[in-house]
């Protein structure tokens, strides 16, 4: 027996692929016939049918890559599987002119030189690397070249791939986390809350880092300055006139610009969508004959503790550390019942108050308070629940901005 | 070779010297074993990722799913894409239409979409998934399992150019299907996934390249040939070109993602890092012991200073100089085991446990391949030798002979063509000659790669039915034998050596 090393031919070089190919189109053909001939019958089978094709077609290809005839073919091949499908299927049919478009751009390149064929995947690389600079400048402020590339020429291709990321993690600040309280009302006048996510309830991290992910989906939001003056002094006057008529008052020690944040466009059709998908999902408990008749959504911020508040011993799940901020009330088609609720976006406090003292509601957000000194007056529940909030005693103007 | 290229080099324009450079860095030949590695990790990783879709198929990916299919139709049919204008002021602000109709339609479009859709260059988004067709609980099913089949061959390297072009396929679907729910992890698999899928990932550690060893061991047996000793896959330049890619876009990511980060105020002041070692959502501080460290750590500053700052400092230093320093031979183990610490504490103090594998698959593709070949003989140290006799001539023992020889990656066993018994024999270290299911038995047992599977001889009754279907030869079953193994003959038996 020989001890020398010899190295071992690669997959690749195999016997014609012709029969496996032609295998293949005859599949693809037959979906098509069953598609012209029977129409929209059978589906899953013709469905079947098409992807057995596109799968033999491919294991074609692997035998003999490096053929421009056999690329070809699997060129017309994955064409041709387009007809097989309907209208509808718009998005697997532009998978499928992808999937051409690159056979036959293959089959064109293993017929060049190979000086040339280097100079093509060399531009290719170059494409495919701008492509990804581009997305990564793509964030403001941005430069304007940048945002014209990506507009016009690499939107398509990186949209495709999913090459679309930024890579901008934890910039330009690790933020607080994002959540999702919603109070579900049903036809019996009862409800419950839903708050997402939750760690016990998933079996597997990622399946609770996925919700944490749907919940920042929501936590994009329009710049305050943006919005007019006048439309702000009239928000303003709004939400201090309903603080007066509900007893709900404004965050004592929170600067009135960030008590409002309207979402952007994106985030708001993310709210409807994540009202309908809750009111779908969340049954009554003991009677599911009883419809959800309303879904109350907040957006909550849970606070990063500071080192001071570790070291005061004061819990991560303290209720003052949660600021959610009121989505709007929806029906269970998604449909925002109230646009013109004037705690719509507003931050409905959770806070703590001196258990006694002459200061007013509005001056406790300058006191030092402790859970020692303090109770927590959680406005979130009044105001989910329509109930008056019940205040401690504190100075003549409680409850007034 | 090389003393000549360079002497031409010299002499060459700039741009000569350039091209050359290019072409060295891209389209050198390189040993596909690496590739390989990435791909068994990746796959591994994507086949967790799905089978956790599993618990989510309906929320995440089904008509009524958390970003439900009306919506998501709507976005990737619909969504205004805006041109950046061209010239220096903004665009005027057009009237409303004055058809009723037009007008009506315009109203709707800016409740969608919040912005006036008239100046939209284009119209929706080329995303493709299977799941925006199918919609039937029970089918989604069907095909979740069909899909996770497909990445169980791939990370096995089963018709790996078709596997690897299907799993990329499977992977887009989900995370273009259930967009919002999406982070970090999706993005660096999809990466991977994609580079995996250009290169031949399969060529090595894998179920394709033990059918080739098989191939090419029965080929040489079939033409009187020398069989294959030890033959290490062949390399080749899409190979070099897959592990560029991962390399350049690895230096990419971090770039990205270290210069970002200099717009914030934390990361200047040192203590970004506190915002998500304090992130009771991401970080353990649910943990009674963790929330203990922290409250224990911030009760001194100047720890608590030092810790922020260094930490901090220690993620910008490395993500922005890792596009640079990696490529120098001095540096790169440095940037290795630093980008291993950093994901390391993600995975421990922000739960980020998937990205950061994922993130350390991708940086895999820095690793020599020296180092692989090195880990691959540590695992095989200590293997028993095995020497294997059959007849060439014999159909049936040459194909086993080659089958053996091809899962004998760490060259274990010798095969020996001079046999002229009718059956094959196995001869252990210790002398013992095996023959019918006890051959199979000590196969499976003593070659390192089917060992995983080898607890299966260990069940009982195995053995039974493995000896009856596949007896003992009678010429190994004799006066001091069992179980079809021979004693060596007495002449053979070495003395115990006095030490």
């Amino acid at each position: 027996m020989s001890a020398s090393t010899v190295a071992a031919r690669s997959e690749g070089s195999h016997a014609a692929p012709w029969c496996v190919l032609g295998a293949g189109l005859l599949a693809i053909a037959l979906a098509i016939l069953w598609l012209r001939l029977l129409g929209p019958v059978a589906t899953p089978w013709r469905a079947l049918l098409l992807t057995g094709g596109l799968l033999t077609v491919g294991s074609g290809v692997a035998l003999q890559p490096a053929s421009s005839l056999v690329l070809l073919t699997a060129a017309a091949a994955a064409w041709l599987g387009r007809q097989a499908l309907e209208p509808e299927c718009d998005s697997l049919r532009l998978m499928l002119t992808v999937m051409a478009v690159f056979a036959a751009v293959s089959a064109l390149l293993v017929q060049l030189p190979r000086t040339a064929r280097r100079v093509v995947v060399s531009l290719v690389i170059l494409f495919h690397f701008g492509g990804i600079l581009s997305a990564v400048t793509s964030v403001p402020p941005q430069p304007w070249l940048s945002l014209w590339a990506w507009t016009h020429v690499y939107r398509p291709y990186l949209e495709f791939m999913y090459l679309n990321n930024a890579y901008h993690f934890y910039s330009p600040d690790p933020g607080p986390p994002t959540l999702l309280w919603a109070y579900v009302r049903y036809q019996d006048g009862t409800a419950r809350w839903v708050k997402l996510p939750n760690r016990d309830d998933y079996p597997l991290a990622i399946n609770y880092q996925r919700r944490l992910s749907l919940t920042e989906s929501i936590n994009q939001l329009t710049n305050s300055q943006s919005i007019p003056h006048l439309q702000a002094e009239s928000l303003k006057q709004a939400r201090q006139e309903a603080a007066r008529d509900y007893q709900i008052p404004l965050h004592p020690s929170i600067e009135l610009a960030l008590q409002y944040r309207k979402p952007t466009p994106f985030s708001e059709r993310m709210l409807r969508a994540y009202a309908r998908h809750i009111a779908y999902v969340s049954p009554h408990l003991e009677d599911p004959s009883q419809q959800v008749i309303s879904v109350k959504l907040y957006r909550v911020v849970h606070s990063l503790p500071a080192p001071r508040d570790l070291v005061a011993g004061l819990s991560p799940l303290d209720e003052t550390s949660y600021l959610p901020y009121y989505q709007g009330e929806f029906t269970p088609d998604g449909t925002l019942i109230d646009p013109q609720d004037p705690f719509l976006y507003w931050l409905i406090p959770i806070v703590r108050v001196p258990r006694s003292s002459s200061a007013t509601f509005s001056q406790t957000g300058a006191l030092t308070l402790t859970p020692a000194n303090s109770e927590v007056v959680n406005f979130l529940e009044a105001h989910a629940t329509g109930r008056r909030p019940t205040l401690p005693m504190l100075g003549s103007d409680r409850g007034q901005p | 070779m090389n003393a000549a290229l360079a002497t031409d080099d010299t002499r060459a324009f700039l741009p000569v010297r350039m091209w050359r450079s290019w072409c060295r860095f891209w389209f050198n030949p390189a040993d596909p074993t690496l590739l390989g590695l990435v791909r068994i990790c990746a796959g591994l990783m994507v086949l967790y990722v799905h089978l956790a879709y599993t618990f989510d198929l309906d929320v995440l990916i089904g008509r009524h799913a958390w970003l439900d299919l009306e919506t998501i139709t709507d976005f990737r049919q619909n969504i205004p894409i805006l041109p950046p204008t061209t010239g220096w002021e903004p665009p005027p602000l057009e009237e409303p239409p004055l058809d009723p109709e037009a007008r009506q339609r315009w109203q709707e479009d800016m409740q969608r979409w919040g912005i006036d859709t008239r100046g939209a260059c284009a119209r929706g988004r080329w995303i493709t998934s299977i799941w925006f067709h199918i919609t039937d609980p029970g089918w989604i099913r069907v095909l979740h399992g069909c899909f996770l089949l497909a990445m169980v061959l791939f990370t096995l390297g089963v018709a790996t150019r078709v596997t690897s072009v299907l799993t990329w396929l499977i992977a887009l679907s989900y995370i273009q299907r259930a967009h919002t729910s999406l982070f970090g992890m999706d993005t660096i698999m999809i990466i991977v996934l994609l580079y995996l899928m250009m290169g031949p990932s399969g060529a090595a550690l894998s179920v394709d390249r033990l059918v080739a060893r098989y191939r090419a061991t029965r080929r040489a047996l079939a033409t009187g040939q020398p069989v294959p000793v030890r033959f290490r896959p062949e390399p080749s330049v899409s190979a070099n070109l897959a592990l560029r890619l991962l390399q350049v876009h690895l230096c990419i990511i971090y770039m990205a993602s270290g210069l970002s980060k200099l717009q914030g105020q934390t990361w200047w002041s040192g203590t970004a890092v506190w915002g998500t070692m304090a992130n009771y959502e991401f970080s353990p501080l649910h943990l009674p012991f963790y929330q203990w460290a922290l409250q224990m750590i911030s009760q001194h500053r100047w720890l608590w200073e030092v810790m922020t700052t260094s930490l901090t400092l220690f993620t910008l230093v490395f993500e922005i100089s890792f596009a640079y320093l990696v490529w120098l031979p001095r540096w790169r183990w440095l940037m290795i085991l630093a980008a291993v610490g950093l994901h390391l504490g993600i995975a421990i103090f922000m739960g980020l446990v998937t990205f950061s594998l994922m993130m350390m698959t991708l940086l895999l593709a820095f690793v020599p391949p020296e180092a692989v070949y090195r880990m691959l003989r540590w695992l095989g140290r200590g293997a028993e030798d095995l020497w294997l006799a059959f007849r060439p001539a014999d159909p049936r023992q040459a194909r086993a002979a080659s089958l053996v020889h091809a899962l004998d990656v760490w060259g274990q066993v010798e095969l020996e063509a001079a046999g002229t018994s009718p059956h094959l024999q196995l001869r252990t270290e210790k002398g013992e000659l095996l023959t019918g299911y006890p051959l199979f038995e000590r196969l499976a047992r003593g070659l390192r790669l089917t060992r995983p599977v080898a607890w299966l001889t260990w069940v009982p009754g195995v053995g039974a039915l493995g000896r009856a279907w596949y007896p003992p030869a009678p010429s190994a079953s004799g006066p001091g034998l069992k179980n079809g193994r021979a004693a060596r003959p007495a002449s053979e038996v070495s003395e115990p050596t006095e030490v």
